[in-house]
């Protein structure tokens, strides 16, 4: 019932007949050209039963002959022409013409009843004139003036209406005397003589309704005479027709009433406000709408609105209910001691109040008050949420601006309860109940007014709304309740500041409720503000994912539920983070682990497994071999002396491997940037390959990667080596059309492994030169990384070469020592 | 099979391969030495011989790419003796798709050896 077409069609189509209704009864004038145009064709005479002629007095005599030859029935001389003149034979006196400002009011005699038509009460009193056709001897008589003038008419069925008389055509004396009518044109004609035109008082000779066309407008009466002369009716709704569809229209206001929601009341309200007056405005134009109409739309209205109050009635009385229930339930839970359950706590406790959206609020002895978490706020609140406005502060943050006091119990839906706390200081929960919700504006209202209520009580007045009895009751009753609640919020703290990690919980709604000092510390690095930081901006911060990314990730973690893992893609502060998230009862537990170190140690795994091991395997081998040979009888003496020469120089070696080693697990040396260590170089080309492989693809080139499938270790910062490989590639690669082909190359010599990339369109020599030796800033940034590595490269004993020509791309030659 | 019983040992390591030159050397093998594989093709094509006593990392041509541009060279080849400093099951394996007759981990036993490239060079003596 509550949908779209029955909300914004049907119901301003029935609030448009109400409006109808309503004008049909005077409470609405409507100043409208359109409404007098169509009244006036409303007036079903099938022609017209009054003649006013116009005439000089002392044409009086002859105009009373013309006009019996012509059938007139009755001739009645208006009562200032006849004081002018003396009546003729047959003719009777009328009574003075009504002087109403602005009108014109024709008084006659008593005459029979044409029609019973109906004209709007605001056409009432209201003259006009308008061309009117007759036949005549040559045709039709076009250029004569009618009038239609009204006065206030009961008729026998109780309608006010215009009377039968008043659609009248005026005749000019000249036009009956020239003979222009044949005989009989006026059968049963009643004729009007008045003065002429020329004595008309000017309100009758222009129009009184604002927008309505003037007299002179051969429009405005064609359509009028045309309806008049052909009795036409332009809408009527007739008999049993009209009741049903009356009795449908109140019985549908009445259910739309009883179901939409609050909320949409007043959307709906607004928006039916607006059309009805349009399709009211149609409809009083166009149809027949009584009186009945609109008492029996107001009954409905009235049914319905009691129908609503008293089903709110009943909604309120269940979540009163819901919040007894709760309140013992709550009770029941401070035994929970498990912090990571405090979450699920909220949670239920939440389902179990029904609460929507609520707001837990610290009061410090200055009568701060400070938000320490909201519930039940969607995405779109959040951005508005009553935490981030600036009339409160947040727990975490460090600007202490007092805020207004508050008092307790509710005010509409917005309940207020104290939690705990001694005189002077303690915890408020603020919540809406579901069932009369309007939005977290409530909170916020009831908060306010709260606060105005403390205030004047701490100057030593009484808030007047509220009892004292009252209040200890609304105490007594949530303060139990929500006592729970901070148990719990002082254990998930300490549970968050023993974590090494850098941890936060945010509720369902992606507000911040808690966090530890690492996190702080690790927000504040990034330039994050605690209070205002949602986990994507968190997750989009620390990791340099897309935002779309993360946002669609998360929405998965909070739907679904499960964990959550987005490794940064990029380093803050030279350091690598992983994003872990987990969704707890609703919430979002969020932990950034610092996986630098990690990826250090897991680096010395691969390269023990790969390079180091086998060098020590060699080691290894010389050394028994030699020591074998030493004592092998089959040699001969020298050649067994050269062996035991040779067990030297192997244990020597096996000590530099050694020394390899221990660098490469010195813990002191974790964060020293560029000092040499063992480095496979072939592991570390595959993993850039693989980094890189994404804008390969977009650039459309094709990486021609030639490796041998073991290298010796070499001598390098393994992360600087990384960076200088992702620099190269990048240089070349954006310089490369689509379908180009870049040759990188990783070879060994005796001493030293190479790794040669080529390709691209290339810059001058002198330029590239330039670039990598200045230290000029409008340098691309790929460049920039390969300048500021060289220091380095030669610090670990190896070279790098860089040429250029434009026209033939880039060649990058680095040189890195075996290890 | 020729009556020569030589041997071409691909080492890079000069200190392994000199060691390694003498153990052979002692057996009454006649050693050949190669740096890298590059250099043990050409010696494949100035002489032949009985057994290839491969190193797999090595500059300019590895273990690998050695077997495999011996295995294309057509004609009769001598069995290879891989030593492997790698001591994970897939390098083994790789290495005998690649043509290689036997695998040896480093650090080897001298004495084991001894006797594998003797099996190999004298098959016949091993199966008597």
């Amino acid at each position: 019932m509550g949908g779209f077409p029955v909300l914004f069609v049907i119901l301003p189509l029935l609030l448009g007949f109400l409006v109808a209704g309503l004008s049909q009864l005077g409470f609405f004038r409507v100043p409208n050209a359109l409404v007098f145009d169509l009244a006036v064709a409303q007036a079903r005479s099938t022609e017209p039963r009054v003649v006013v002629v116009r005439a000089d007095p002392e044409n009086l005599s002859r105009l009373t002959t013309r006009l019996r030859e012509l059938g007139a029935e009755l001739i009645l001389v208006t009562a200032d022409l006849a004081e002018k003149s003396v009546p003729p034979p047959g003719a009777l006196i009328g009574l003075a013409p009504a002087r109403v400002p602005g009108t014109e009011t024709w008084v006659l005699p008593p005459l029979p009843r044409a029609t019973a038509d109906i004209v709007p009460y605001n056409q009432r009193q209201v003259g006009r004139r308008f061309l009117f056709s007759i036949p005549g001897e040559s045709g039709s008589i076009t250029t004569l003036e009618g009038a239609v003038a009204g006065r206030e008419h009961e008729s026998s069925d109780g309608f006010i209406g215009l009377a039968a008389a008043a659609i009248m055509p005026v005749l000019e004396a000249r036009q009956i005397l020239e003979g222009a009518f044949r005989p009989n044109t006026l059968d049963g004609k009643y004729i009007v003589i008045g003065p002429p035109a020329s004595e008309d008082p000017p309100s009758i000779l222009t129009s009184e309704i604002p927008g309505s066309p003037a007299v002179g407008n051969a429009g405005f009466h064609a359509r009028a005479i045309q309806a008049i002369l052909s009795d036409q009716v332009v809408f009527q709704l007739e008999g049993a027709l009209r009741s049903l569809i009356l009795i449908a229209a109140a019985g549908l206001i009445a259910l739309l009433l009883f179901y939409i929601s609050p909320q949409q009341r007043i959307a709906v309200a607004f928006l039916a406000a607006v059309l009805s007056i349009s399709v009211g405005l149609a409809l009083v134009s166009v149809a027949d709408i009584l009186l009945p109409v609109a008492e029996l739309i107001l009954l409905a209205l009235g049914l319905g609105l009691a129908a609503a109050a008293f089903a709110a009635r009943e909604r309120r009385q269940r979540s009163d209910q819901l919040r007894e229930q709760i309140a013992s339930r709550l009770r029941r839970d401070q035994d929970v001691q498990d912090p990571s359950r405090r979450a699920e706590f909220f949670s239920t406790a939440a389902k179990l109040t029904g609460v929507q959206r609520s707001l837990l609020l610290r009061e410090r002895r200055d009568g701060t008050f400070v938000p320490l978490a909201a519930f039940g706020l969607t995405e779109s609140e959040n951005s508005m949420s009553l935490a981030r406005s600036p009339d409160f502060t947040r727990a975490d943050e460090t600007r202490p601006e007092p805020a207004d006091v508050m008092g307790l119990v509710g005010w509409h839906d917005a309940q207020i309860s104290r939690v705990d706390g001694t005189e002077g200081e303690g915890v408020y929960w603020l919540y809406v109940v579901p069932s009369s919700s309007r939005d977290y504006h409530a909170i916020a209202a009831a908060a306010a007014r709260l606060a105005r209520s403390r205030a004047r009580q701490s100057d030593g007045l009484e808030e007047p709304q509220f009892g004292p009895r009252r209040r200890e009751k609304a105490e007594v009753r949530l303060g139990r309740a929500v006592a729970a609640l901070l148990t719990r919020d002082e254990e998930l703290r300490r549970y968050l500041a023993s974590l090494h990690t850098a941890s936060i919980l945010f509720d369902a709604a992606g507000m911040p409720v808690i966090m530890n000092a690492n996190m702080r510390s690790l927000m504040t690095r990034c330039g994050l503000q605690p209070s205002r930081t949602t986990p994507v901006d968190l997750a989009v911060a620390i990791t340099g994912t897309e935002t779309d990314r993360v946002r669609t990730a998360i929405g998965k973690l909070v739907r679904y539920g499960g964990h959550l893992r987005l490794p940064s893609e990029a380093e803050i502060d030279g350091r690598s983070y992983l994003v872990r998230a987990a969704e707890i009862a609703g919430d979002l537990l969020v932990e950034i682990i610092d996986t630098t170190e990690q990826e250090r140690l897991s680096r010395i795994q691969t390269e023990l497994a790969s390079g180091i091991d086998a060098q020590l395997r060699n080691d290894l081998e010389a050394i028994g071999l030699a020591a074998n040979l030493a004592g092998n009888e089959k040699l001969a003496p020298e050649k067994r002396r050269r062996a035991f020469g040779l067990i030297s120089q192997a244990v020597e070696r096996t000590r530099e491997t050694l020394d390899a080693l221990a660098r490469l697990v010195d813990p002191s040396a974790l964060n020293a940037k560029g000092e040499p260590f063992p480095v496979n170089p072939r592991s570390t080309l595959e993993q850039e390959l693989m980094k890189i492989a994404p804008l390969t693809e977009r650039a459309g080139v094709t990486l021609d990667v030639r490796q041998p499938a073991l290298t010796s270790l070499v001598m390098a910062d393994p992360r600087l080596l990384e960076e200088l490989i992702a620099a190269m590639l990048q240089v070349v690669i954006s310089d490369s059309g689509r379908g180009s082909r870049i040759a990188v190359s990783l070879t060994e010599a005796a001493q030293e492994t190479r790794l040669e990339i080529a390709g691209g369109f290339g810059l001058p020599a002198r330029r590239l030169a330039d670039s990598l030796a200045s230290n000029a800033v409008d340098v691309a940034f790929p460049l920039r990384v390969i300048r500021s590595i060289l220091p380095h490269v030669s610090h670990w004993g190896g070279a790098f070469q860089a040429e250029s020509e434009t026209g033939e791309g880039y060649k990058f030659n680095l040189q890195l020592r075996r290890a | 099979m020729t009556e020569y019983r030589r041997i071409l040992l691909v080492e890079d390591d000069p200190l392994l391969s000199e060691l390694l030159e003498m153990c052979l050397v002692a057996e009454g093998l006649d050693v050949d030495h190669a740096g890298d594989g590059l250099a043990a093709l050409r010696k494949l094509d100035e002489g032949e011989f009985n057994l290839i006593v491969l190193d797999l990392m090595m500059p300019f041509m590895d273990g690998f790419a050695f077997l495999k541009q011996l295995a294309a060279t057509p004609g009769e080849k001598p069995p290879v003796l891989v030593l492997s400093a790698n001591t994970d099951a897939q390098t083994a394996e790789r290495a005998r798709k690649c043509g290689a007759a036997a695998v040896a981990r480093k650090p080897v036993n001298h004495e084991e050896f001894v006797a594998l490239v003797l099996s190999l060079v004298e098959p016949g003596q091993d199966e008597a």
